[in-house]
């Protein structure tokens, strides 16, 4: 990843990934209620909650990089299309693994590369937000992989989908200059 | 199953959301007069009021989780409780199912 030199690059960023934070707690939440299993929707309530204050911190710290407080940004289109499609994920096998083992592990990545790219004294805030988020999703994968073992919960559609989240280089959108 | 697939019911002039999606171990009832009653302090009496509190708060998480998933344009602070409630619904699981157990 190219190094990240400007306000408004550091906004857009911190705003992208807010919008994925949203995602992930709207998604979890979507799923609680269709899921039967008691100890998958105990896992999920929780994990609802950390992507809540994963997206407060990243929303106010879009505040403090010159946009609106809260404030999302939708990534490129390709990656939309990418979250649409594991909204419809189906059985409970099947959405754990592809969330928590296809989908997590490249928002842990992206967060890492934000990390390594960027100033470490003048986006020091950013930089926080992400790695508490980090911690949160490293141990939510470990919640996960739990839960499987507990339920028997067996799935292969993990890796395809970590395929096409790798897949996409840049997640950002170009900011768009009036002429 | 789409959480849009979770349909509606009306009691008298209230309209209601159909139960979430249950284990099927569970004998899911909508009324209170629906359940099973021992009317006394029992062991078994005791075992079935901390389940149905159980199921309470396992109902509480999807309501809470519903509220997220259907209101995205909701004031941030109130889907950041409600995120907060179905946190706190969860906690309330677990710390229930360990009584029925002991």
């Amino acid at each position: 990843m190219r190094m990240i030199t400007t306000v408004s690059e550091r906004g857009r960023s911190v705003a992208t990934f807010r919008y994925i934070c949203v995602w992930m707690m709207e998604t979890i939440a979507r799923w609680t209620p269709i899921t039967p299993e008691m100890e998958a929707k105990v896992m999920m309530g929780r994990h609802i909650w950390e992507y809540a204050q994963m997206a407060d911190a990243l929303g106010k710290r879009t505040f403090e990089l010159r946009l609106p407080e809260q404030h999302s940004i939708a990534p490129v289109a390709a990656y939309e299309a990418f979250l649409k499609d594991i909204v419809k994920t189906s059985s409970t096998a099947d959405k754990i693994a592809i969330f928590y083992d296809g989908v997590v592990p490249g928002i842990i990545a992206r967060f890492k590369a934000y990390i390594a790219a960027t100033d470490e004294i003048l986006d020091e805030p950013s930089i926080v937000a992400l790695q508490r988020a980090i911690v949160d999703l490293e141990r939510q994968r470990i919640d996960a992989a739990q839960l499987q073992r507990e339920l028997k919960l067996s799935s292969g559609v993990a890796p395809a989908a970590a395929e096409r989240e790798k897949s996409i280089p840049e997640i950002v959108t170009v900011e768009k200059v009036a002429a | 199953m789409n959480i849009e697939e979770i349909g509606f019911y009306k009691v008298a002039e209230f309209i209601l959301r159909e139960p979430p999606a249950r284990d099927e171990c569970f004998k899911v009832v909508s009324r209170d007069a629906d359940a099973h009653e021992y009317g006394n302090f029992s062991e078994i009496a005791r075992r079935e009021m901390i389940h149905r509190h159980m199921a309470n708060e396992m109902t509480s998480v999807d309501m809470a989780a519903v509220c997220v998933a259907e209101f995205p344009d909701a004031p941030w602070g109130l889907r950041m409780e409600l995120a907060r409630q179905a946190w706190e619904e969860s906690r309330h699981v677990p710390a229930l199912y360990r009584r029925v157990k002991e």
